[in-house]
Formats: structure tokens, C-alpha cells, sequence
């Protein structure tokens, strides 16, 4: 190590510094080698961060508690007494239905200042542990370092008495202790960022209502919008509203001219369930232009909301299925949800028998994001159909189409990066607004490092595609596709074109636990394609 | 190439499918799904070596009852992986070693489960779709099958003889 290398000033960069000295200081031999190394250790600053200002701000949203949760007890006594069936808004919404979703967005509101507090308040307590081990471990190094004493020239590196060799053992057994105390400081502050960086996300894109800015629509209607769900799986993890599509329909019926943002406000007054209206504005939100979506709008019409979440969401999230159930004999999760329409599942080659895994994931994700494209594929070019091998035959010649898109080998077998960098640009980022970055994750420190940006992006609604891959006995590769499409607290849900999603922990996700996601010939995740924005 | 030289290569390519190209172990003999009836001699190693890509879900399993321990004994299982950079290669074998200790017969029953069908055989099984309906007399729900690996999940029984 030089003098001229500096650590990086973040939590992840001091870790790495401190990480690799952890390991080389209990082995230094000389005492001018051991002098490096706890300069260099002492060039990374502590863990940075103000414990008083954090606790401040999670106390003053702890106070926002009290208050939130009496906007939600006012609402449900209002919603209680009943009400008459009046309309409000400019799309036409029962004045009920109103109230109950501001009482679940108070509640909502409620858990966010909760969790926000506790996210501040944990990172406070975390940060002053981490910031009082990092003093004790760097008042050990320069009391080493002071035993040490000054550096040796080139003669009295010729020869060192067994009393010199003495001194240098004893303080390189008071370094050794230093910098484990400093590394185990700067890993308790890293993790302790991460955890309140991935929370505190999360509590942004839950606050739902106020993510689509656009006069066009009342408060009521926004509230409404972000509230809607399909009937089946846990109404919080199925809303057909993602934060990104709330942010980018409310831009877009800003951008629409008068005539066209006339007839947007005529389809979303006519729509006959608030589910119906959510689809419309998730058209909008992926780019579609009014005259596809009167089209559209036309298909699904009147439709039930169990009819429109079948045709239009391709993934159900069922409220138990974060339950751990142990994992099957291949190391699988045994808590697996088959993603199906009708009798058929959103799978690769229809039964698993192709290699386009790449495709596969990258069409699912794309009917995740537009409800225009996900009815072409299950409802048939009239929209209409409900013929689970109809729905087969489209999905598995749209899977061709991109497999060759991407370049993928002959007889629907395997695609490289490139192949994928191209396809998920092609067909995901259109609909979602951002570009797709790839990244290679092939070490535990390079995974942990872009958890953040893929909580955030997956929190957001941006499907993030991950690569993962095994090696037999004789060293022969074998790697997948997959698509991570949900986050809660420290778990990510995967959807494997196998037709299932499931849950695995940040851990699995760092450590080469992926096998929960498919079995244990995929333990490791190597490549996540980031959103850019 | 002459119709005559193909006939050959084709003959020779079949003989080692037969007999086991590119196999670990010189002396050990490997046998498909195309072989259900194999004849080894005592002392002779032969592995039972099926398709099964890891990116297909596709998976093998020694089922009960094994064979039987005074003609073979089990060695174990082996996977082979297709070796590609690309995800989603679709190449691939699962394979089961033997070695054959006396005379005598002996069935092995492997089970095939593809995507989303088992998770293996007996009580451990997983099924995650309603088994495929028992029109066989197989003692399991799921069938004995005679044709090659599909998107069926089913036993593939094979009788070794050893003299």
C-alpha cells in the first residue's frame, strides 16, 4: 500500500480500506511495514454523520404520528356514520370511497412517520456505537504507533535485536486490536446507512398520493388513483399504481394538449371501477399516447377488477407469501407463488423447456409496466380473449421475437449481456423512463454496494433484471435470468421466468443464497442492470 | 461425404452414445434414456446419465426402492453444466454412477421432474401442480414414462443386468 492511495469517503469506501488492512496488519514483519500500515489506517476518517441532528429529525416525525393517526380516526368515524351517494372530484368518485382511502392514506402517513423515525432513530444510536468504537480503536493505533517510535533507516534495517523484534510484536498485537475495532466501526456504520438509506426510500415511495403532480386531477382524485389495488393477493403489495407510474402520468396530463387531456378526463369520469381508471392512467404513465389508450380504454371497459388484475398485472403478490417456509431439497424456497393466467404461467417457452430465460423475464417486466402491452398478450389483439393456450402461443412468440432481438443462440438457447443490455432497453426502459445500466456484482462487496439503488429503483416500480450462475465440479458454467420486482424492510421478491416469484433476503441476495429464488445449481447473483434515474 | 460415410459416422456416433463419449472415467460405461435394459459385468461401473439443464429447472432423482445393494451399489450423482457465458443455456446432464457387485438383476427407478412439477420423490415432495392423474399402475402419482424427457414429471425405469 502507497501513500498516495486515500480511501473513498463513503461508509462502503472506508470498509474496503479498513477491510484489507484488517487482514495485513496482524501479519506485518518489519517495523517500518507495520508504521505504513497504521498510517494508512488513520487516514480513513471516522464514521461520519451528526447523532444529535438525526435524532432531532426522527423525534419530529415521531410527533407527526399522533397527528396523522387522528386524521385517520376522524376519516373512519365520517366513513362510519355513512354517507350519501355523492360524487366528488373531477372523475367521478364516490364521496365514501373517498374517505376510506384517505383514512388508509392517514394510516399509511402513520406508518410512514413510524418508520421514518425508526429508521432515524436506529441510524442515530448505530452511528454513536460505531463513532465511540472507532476513537477507542484509533486511540489503540496511535498508542502502537507511539511504541513504535520513529521509522527505521536503512542501517537499522539490517539487523534487529530480539528486543526491537519484542517491541514490534507488542505493538502489532495493540494495532491488530485497533483496527479490528476500527473495521467493526466502519461495517456497523456501512450497514447502519444502507439499512436507513433502503428504509427511508421505501417511506418515500409509499407516500403515494403525493407522487402525481398535476392540477388536471383534485387531491381526491390523485388520492384514489394512488389508493387502488386488484382484488387479489395483499392490496399493499398490488397496487396497480407503481410511484414511478403516479410520477410519470401526473407529468404526463401535464404535457397533454387541451383536446387530449379532455378526453383523458372524459375516459377516467366514464371508467366504471376504480381499478379500471388506475390501468388508464398506467397506459399513460408508460407512454402511451390518448389514442391508444381510448383504444385500450374501449378493451377493458366495465370489466371486473378481478378480470382487469388477471389481464393486466402479470404478477399477484399474496399477502403470506414473505412467510418463511423453509426451502426443498434443491435449496428452493418452499413459499413459491406460480404466476399464472389461467391454468397457463407467464414461463419461458410456455413450459420451461427453452432457454429464454433473458427474454422471458424481459417480456413479463415489460407487461408488469404497461397494461397496454400485458392485454395484447393475454386478451388477444380484441382484448377480449380469455383462452390460457391462445395466451401461450402469444407469449412465447413474443419471447422469440426478443430472444432475437437480443441475438440469442439458435433453438431459444441462452442470450449474452450484451443481448440483454440491448433488450431491457429496448422493451422496459421505454415504459419506465429510465435506462438500463449493467453492472457485474461478482464478489459479496460489489453485491451489497448496489443494494441501495435496487431497492430504490424496485421500491419505485422499476423491475431491476439480475444475472445468476453456478459452476459444476469441473469448473462449467451455468447461468440464468431473473427480475427482482419487489422489496419490503431487508427482503427482495424475484420473479424467475420458471413462471414463479418468491422472496430472498439482502443476505442471500450478497452471499450466495440465490438458490432460494430457483435451486442450488444458481447460488450466485453476478450482474444487476440498474435503472439510471 | 458419401451416404456410406455418413451410415458410418452416424453408426460410430451412436456407439458412443452407447458406451459413454467423453465420460469422466475410461471404464466406466454410460447409458440414456434410450437404454432401459443394460447388461454389465460384476466389478463393471456404468452411470445412468440423463439431460437436466440448471436453467430449466429441471431436475433427477434416485426414487425408492433402490436398487438392489447385493447387484449394485449407488455411488452417487454427478451434474454436468453446459459451460456457456450466456444465461439460459440449455445443454446439461444429471448422471447416476454404479458399480455392479454380483450376479443378478436389478431395477433402478429415476424421477424426472421438470419445471414446477416435483421436488422429488417421496414424502419430501413438494408438488407445487396437482400431480399428473394415475393412469398407470405406478405406486406414485406420477407415471412410468417409456418415451424421452418432456414437460411430464414420471419414472424412468431401467433394468440392469449384471453376469
Amino acid at each position: 500500500m502507497t501513500g498516495f492511495l486515500r480511501p473513498a469517503e463513503t461508509p462502503a469506501g472506508r470498509r474496503a480500506w479498513l477491510s484489507g488492512l484488517c487482514e495485513s496488519i496482524p501479519k506485518a514483519g518489519s517495523k517500518n511495514d507495520l508504521l505504513d500500515r497504521i498510517d494508512s489506517a488513520l487516514l480513513a476518517s471516522a464514521p461520519a454523520g451528526d447523532t444529535a441532528t438525526l435524532e432531532s429529525l426522527g423525534r419530529t416525525y415521531r410527533d407527526q404520528i399522533g397527528k396523522a393517526a387522528d386524521v385517520h380516526d376522524r376519516a373512519a368515524k365520517v366513513s362510519s356514520t355513512g354517507l350519501p351517494e355523492v360524487w366528488v372530484g373531477e372523475t367521478g368518485v364516490l364521496a365514501a370511497a373517498a374517505v376510506d382511502a384517505a383514512a388508509r392514506e392517514a394510516t399509511r402517513m402513520a406508518e410512514a412517520f413510524t418508520g421514518g423515525a425508526r429508521a432515524l432513530l436506529t441510524l442515530a444510536d448505530a452511528l454513536g456505537h460505531a463513532q465511540r468504537q472507532d476513537t477507542d480503536g484509533r486511540s489503540r493505533m496511535e498508542h502502537a504507533k507511539r511504541q513504535l517510535g520513529g521509522r527505521d533507516g536503512f542501517f537499522d534495517r539490517m539487523v534487529d535485536t530480539d528486543e526491537e523484534d519484542r517491541e514490534v510484536a507488542a505493538a502489532r498485537t495493540v494495532a491488530t486490536a485497533g483496527i479490528d475495532l476500527m473495521h467493526k466501526a466502519a461495517v456497523a456504520a456501512d450497514d447502519a446507512v444502507r439499512a436507513a438509506a433502503r428504509d427511508l426510500n421505501k417511506w418515500a415511495a409509499e407516500s403515494r398520493a403525493g407522487k402525481m403532480r398535476t392540477d388536471d386531477l383534485t387531491a381526491v382524485d390523485r388520492l384514489m388513483l394512488a389508493d387502488t389495488s386488484g382484488p387479489a393477493g395483499e392490496a399493499d403489495y398490488n397496487e396497480i399504481l407503481t410511484a414511478n407510474d403516479l410520477e410519470r402520468s401526473g407529468r404526463a396530463m401535464e404535457k397533454l394538449s387541451p383536446a387530449d387531456r379532455a378526453r383523458m378526463e372524459h375516459l377516467l369520469a366514464n371508467a366504471s371501477s376504480p381499478q379500471e381508471k388506475a390501468y388508464l392512467m398506467k397506459a399513460l404513465a408508460a407512454g402511451h399516447d390518448v389514442d391508444d389508450i381510448e383504444a385500450f380504454g374501449g378493451k377493458i371497459h366495465g370489466k371486473d377488477p378481478a378480470w382487469l388484475q388477471q389481464h393486466l398485472s402479470p404478477i399477484t403478490t399474496q399477502g403470506d407469501s414473505l412467510d418463511d417456509e423453509g426451502t426443498n431439497a434443491d435449496g428452493s424456497n418452499v413459499n413459491t407463488d406460480l404466476q399464472s393466467f389461467g391454468s397457463q404461467q407467464w414461463a419461458q417457452g410456455g413450459d420451461g423447456r427453452e432457454g429464454t430465460c433473458v427474454a422471458s423475464s424481459t417480456v413479463t417486466a415489460r407487461a408488469m409496466v404497461d397494461p397496454v402491452y400485458a392485454l395484447s398478450l393475454t386478451g388477444g389483439p380484441g382484448g377480449q380473449e380469455n383462452d390460457p393456450a391462445a395466451f401461450r402461443r402469444r407469449l412465447v412468440d413474443e419471447q422469440h421475437r426478443v430472444h432475437e432481438e437480443g441475438d440469442g443462440g439458435d433453438g431459444w438457447n441462452g442470450m449474452g449481456l450484451d443481448g440483454k443490455t440491448e433488450v431491457v432497453n429496448k422493451e422496459i426502459s421505454p415504459e419506465t423512463g429510465s435506462s438500463y445500466e449493467l453492472h457485474e456484482v461478482r464478489d459479496a462487496g460489489s453485491r451489497r454496494n448496489v443494494l441501495p439503488d435496487i431497492e430504490k429503483a424496485v421500491a419505485e416500480g422499476k423491475p431491476v433484471p439480475i444475472g445468476v450462475e453456478g459452476y459444476d465440479d469441473k469448473g462449467n458454467r451455468s447461468g440464468h435470468a431473473m427480475m427482482i420486482v419487489g422489496q419490503e424492510g431487508d427482503m427482495l421478491e424475484i420473479y424467475n421466468p420458471w413462471g414463479r416469484t418468491t422472496w430472498v433476503s439482502e443476505d442471500d441476495f450478497v452471499n450466495g443464497g440465490m438458490a432460494r429464488a430457483s435451486d442450488d445449481q444458481l447460488p450466485d447473483a453476478y450482474a444487476v442492470h440498474l435503472p439510471q434515474d | 461425404m458419401t451416404s456410406r460415410t455418413t451410415l458410418l459416422a452416424a453408426a460410430l456416433a451412436g456407439l458412443l452414445a452407447l458406451t459413454g463419449c467423453g465420460k469422466d472415467d475410461p471404464a466406466r460405461a454410460e447409458y440414456g434414456t434410450g437404454h432401459r435394459d443394460i447388461t454389465v459385468e460384476p466389478g463393471g461401473s456404468f452411470a445412468l446419465t440423463v439431460p437436466a439443464a440448471a436453467t430449466l429447472g429441471q431436475s433427477w432423482y434416485l426414487a425408492d426402492p433402490g436398487p438392489d445393494p447385493a447387484v449394485l451399489k449407488y455411488r452417487g450423482r454427478r451434474k454436468a453444466y453446459d459451460g456457456g457465458d450466456a444465461d439460459g443455456g440449455t445443454g446439461g446432464t444429471q448422471s447416476f454412477d454404479f458399480t455392479a457387485l454380483a450376479k443378478g438383476r436389478a431395477t433402478v427407478r429415476l424421477l424426472y421432474c421438470p419445471l414446477n412439477t416435483c421436488t422429488g420423490p417421496g414424502p419430501d415432495d413438494r408438488s407445487t401442480f396437482a400431480p399428473t392423474p394415475a393412469a398407470t399402475a405406478s405406486p406414485s402419482p406420477y407415471p412410468t414414462v417409456t418415451g424421452t424427457p418432456d414437460a411430464v414429471a414420471g419414472y424412468y425405469v431401467f433394468t440392469v443386468t449384471v453376469r
